[in-house]
C-alpha cells in the first residue's frame, strides 16, 4: 500500500491546472466570474450561465465526509496492490464535493460526516493528487 | 381504473431462457432461440414485426455489434417487413425505454409490432472481453476526476449504502434480509440460477467486497436471453390468440448527471423515484393499492430499501424492517421481485428484461410456484445510469375493470 502509486487522471485544458496546483500543495476550486457560481467537478464552461470566463480559488482544504468504503475485493486490475483502500466523498466548506481517498486513518474508525482536511500525494514531477485525512481535535 | 384505450400498448409474447452457463452458444444463438419463442408465444408470424429493439449485450461487443448490424433479421429470414433496427441502452431501465420507444413508432404509424430481446452470454466472453468488461465497471466515472481513486461501480453502491445506512439508521442486517427475501423467490424460479439457499447468516458470513457489501448479496455471472412483442392494443386483439397485458401508464423522473458524486440533489439516500411512481399512477388512473406486484430492478440490496420506502410500502427508515418481517418474501403482505431479482444470478441487462417478463407471466397467472393469486396489475421500475433516473411502468390485464 505504501508503495501503491495512483495511475495518472487524464490531463486536460482543465485538469492540468488543477493537479499542477496540488503539485503546489494548494486544493483549487472553479468559479464563474459572470455569475459567480461555484463549480466543481471543474468544467469547459459555467454550467449556471454557460459563461466561459472561469476563474480559479484556493479551497481551505477543510470539509466533512459524506461517505467511505473500505475496498476489500472490488477493485480494478491496477489497484489490486492498493488493497484495502479507503475511497470518500468529501464535502468541501466551500460547497464543492469530490471523490478522493482516505488516507493516514484506521479504517475501523471511520465515520459519516466526520472532519477531514486535505493532504496531497505526489504522482511524479508535475501531478500530485489531493487526498483526504481526519482531523484531529 | 379505465378500460385500456384503442390506442394503448400491449405486450403480446414473451419468452425467457432458463439462467445458465452456455459457453458453446453464441449471443446470436441466444437472441433467435428467444425471438422465435417469443413469436411462437404471441401465435404471430415473423413478418408481423416491424422493428427490431435490442437491449444490448454486455461483454460482447463484436455480438452487440452484429445484432445491431441486422444480424438477427439475416438470420432468420426477415428483409422485407422489419424496416426499423434500433440499440436502446440506457442501463437498468433500457427494456422500459425500447417499450416507449416502439410505442413511439407504433403511434406514428412507422410500425404495428416491435420485439424486444436481448441476449448475453458471459461464459462465451474471450480473456480480453471480460478484461473490458471490468474495465467497464469503471467507465461510468471521470477519467479526469474520479478513476485514479480505483472506484467501480460496485464501491459507488457501497458508498451509498453507507450513508443511507448513516441517515436511516439500516443496518447490515437489513440488507441481509433483502438478500434473504429476494433468495427465496429466486429458489421458486424454475429459470433462476441462485447461488442455492442464501439467508441473512449466509450473506453475513460471506466476503467484504468493499465496506458493506458483501459477495452473497451478489449474482452469479451467468447466460440468459429474453425477448418481448410490443403492438398496440387494437393489433393485440386482432393477431395475437393470448391474453395481452396493456401498458397502463409509465412516469419518469430523476434530472440526470454522469457522475452520482455529483447527482443534482446531493442526497445519495434517495432515487427520485416517488415522482416517477406518482407520474405512472396517474397516467394509468390507478392508486398504490391497485398494485399487485412490484417487479423491481436492482442490482444491490440498498436500492430494494430505498424502492419500498419511496413506493410508499413503508415509512422512511423501515425497510429494513419491512424485509426482516418478511413482508417482501413469500407469502408476504407485498409481491416484491417475484422472479427473486439479483439472486437469480447477474445477466446483465437482462436482469432488466425479467422484469417485464415476470411482470406479463404473473398477469397471465402462469408463474406456477410463485404466482401471486388474482393478480392484475403490475408495477414495474427501472433505472438507467448508475440509478440517477427513475422509470416506473404500469402493467394490467384490465381484468379488475
Amino acid at each position: 500500500m505504501t508503495d501503491f502509486v495512483n495511475p495518472l487522471p487524464e490531463l486536460t485544458t482543465v485538469s492540468k491546472p488543477f493537479y499542477a496546483a496540488a503539485k503546489d500543495r494548494k486544493l483549487l476550486i472553479q468559479r464563474c466570474r459572470q455569475c459567480e457560481q461555484v463549480i466543481f467537478y471543474p468544467k469547459f464552461c459555467c454550467p449556471n450561465c454557460l459563461g466561459t470566463d472561469l476563474d480559479w480559488f484556493e479551497s481551505r482544504g477543510r470539509g466533512k465526509l459524506y461517505s467511505y468504503t473500505v475496498v476489500h475485493a472490488a477493485a480494478p486490475e491496477a489497484f489490486k496492490l492498493a488493497i484495502p483502500y479507503a475511497i470518500g466523498v468529501v464535502d468541501l466548506d466551500e460547497g464543492a464535493r469530490m471523490l478522493s481517498w482516505v488516507v493516514e486513518c484506521d479504517h475501523d474508525k471511520l465515520v459519516c460526516d466526520m472532519e477531514v482536511e486535505v493532504t496531497f500525494k505526489d504522482l511524479n514531477e508535475e501531478v500530485a493528487l489531493p487526498m483526504f485525512r481526519p482531523v484531529h481535535a | 381504473m379505465i378500460a385500456p384505450a384503442q390506442d394503448q400498448l400491449a405486450i403480446i409474447g414473451i419468452a425467457e431462457m432458463q439462467i445458465g452457463w452456455y459457453p458453446e452458444m453464441s449471443c446470436i444463438e441466444l437472441a433467435v432461440e428467444v425471438v422465435k419463442s417469443a413469436l411462437d408465444d404471441a401465435g404471430i408470424a415473423k413478418g408481423e414485426i416491424g422493428a427490431f429493439l435490442l437491449v444490448p449485450p454486455l461483454a460482447r461487443e463484436r455480438d452487440e455489434y452484429h445484432m445491431t448490424f441486422c444480424r438477427l433479421q439475416e438470420e432468420m429470414g426477415i428483409h422485407e417487413t422489419a424496416c426499423m433496427n434500433m440499440q436502446v441502452s440506457s442501463w437498468g431501465a433500457s427494456p422500459i425505454l425500447a417499450i416507449e420507444a416502439a410505442g413511439s413508432l407504433i403511434r406514428n404509424g412507422d410500425i404495428s409490432t416491435a420485439i424486444v430481446y436481448n441476449a448475453q452470454n458471459f461464459s462465451g466472453a474471450s480473456e480480453q472481453d471480460l478484461y473490458w468488461y471490468l474495465e467497464r465497471n469503471n467507465r461510468g466515472f471521470h477519467r479526469e476526476w474520479e478513476r485514479h481513486f480505483g472506484i467501480t461501480n460496485e464501491s459507488m453502491v457501497a458508498m451509498i449504502t453507507r450513508r443511507y445506512m448513516h441517515e436511516t439508521g439500516a443496518t447490515e442486517a437489513d440488507l441481509a434480509a433483502v438478500s434473504d427475501s429476494l433468495n427465496q423467490w429466486a429458489m421458486r424460479n424454475e429459470l433462476a440460477r441462485p447461488r442455492g439457499r442464501i439467508t441473512g447468516k449466509e450473506v453475513r458470513a460471506s466476503a467484504v467486497r468493499a465496506t458493506p457489501l458483501r459477495a452473497a448479496e451478489k449474482g452469479k455471472l451467468s447466460d440468459g436471453a429474453a425477448a418481448f412483442i410490443v403492438t398496440s392494443a387494437t393489433r393485440a386483439r386482432e393477431i395475437s390468440a393470448r391474453q395481452p397485458v396493456f401498458v397502463l401508464g409509465s412516469g419518469h423522473s430523476g434530472p440526470p448527471a454522469f457522475s452520482y458524486v455529483q447527482k443534482a440533489d446531493g442526497d445519495f439516500t434517495r432515487l427520485g423515484f416517488s415522482a416517477a411512481v406518482s407520474a405512472a399512477l396517474s397516467s394509468s388512473q390507478c392508486q398504490i393499492s391497485d398494485i399487485d406486484l412490484f417487479e423491481l430492478y436492482a442490482a444491490f440490496p440498498v436500492f430494494y430499501l430505498m424502492q419500498v420506502e419511496e413506493l410508499g410500502l413503508c415509512e422512511r427508515g423501515q425497510a429494513g424492517a419491512f424485509f426482516r418481517d418478511a413482508m417482501a418474501a413469500p407469502g408476504g403482505k407485498y409481491a416484491i421481485s417475484t422472479n427473486g431479482g439479483i439472486q437469480q444470478g447477474y445477466t446483465g441487462l437482462g436482469l432488466a428484461m425479467s422484469t417485464i417478463t415476470e411482470s406479463v407471466r404473473q398477469l397471465r397467472h402462469e408463474a406456477g410456484r410463485r404466482q401471486i393469486s388474482q393478480a392484475s396489475t403490475a408495477l414495474v421500475s427501472g433505472f438507467g445510469n448508475q440509478m440517477l433516473d427513475s422509470h416506473a411502468l404500469i402493467l394490467g390485464t384490465g381484468a379488475n375493470l
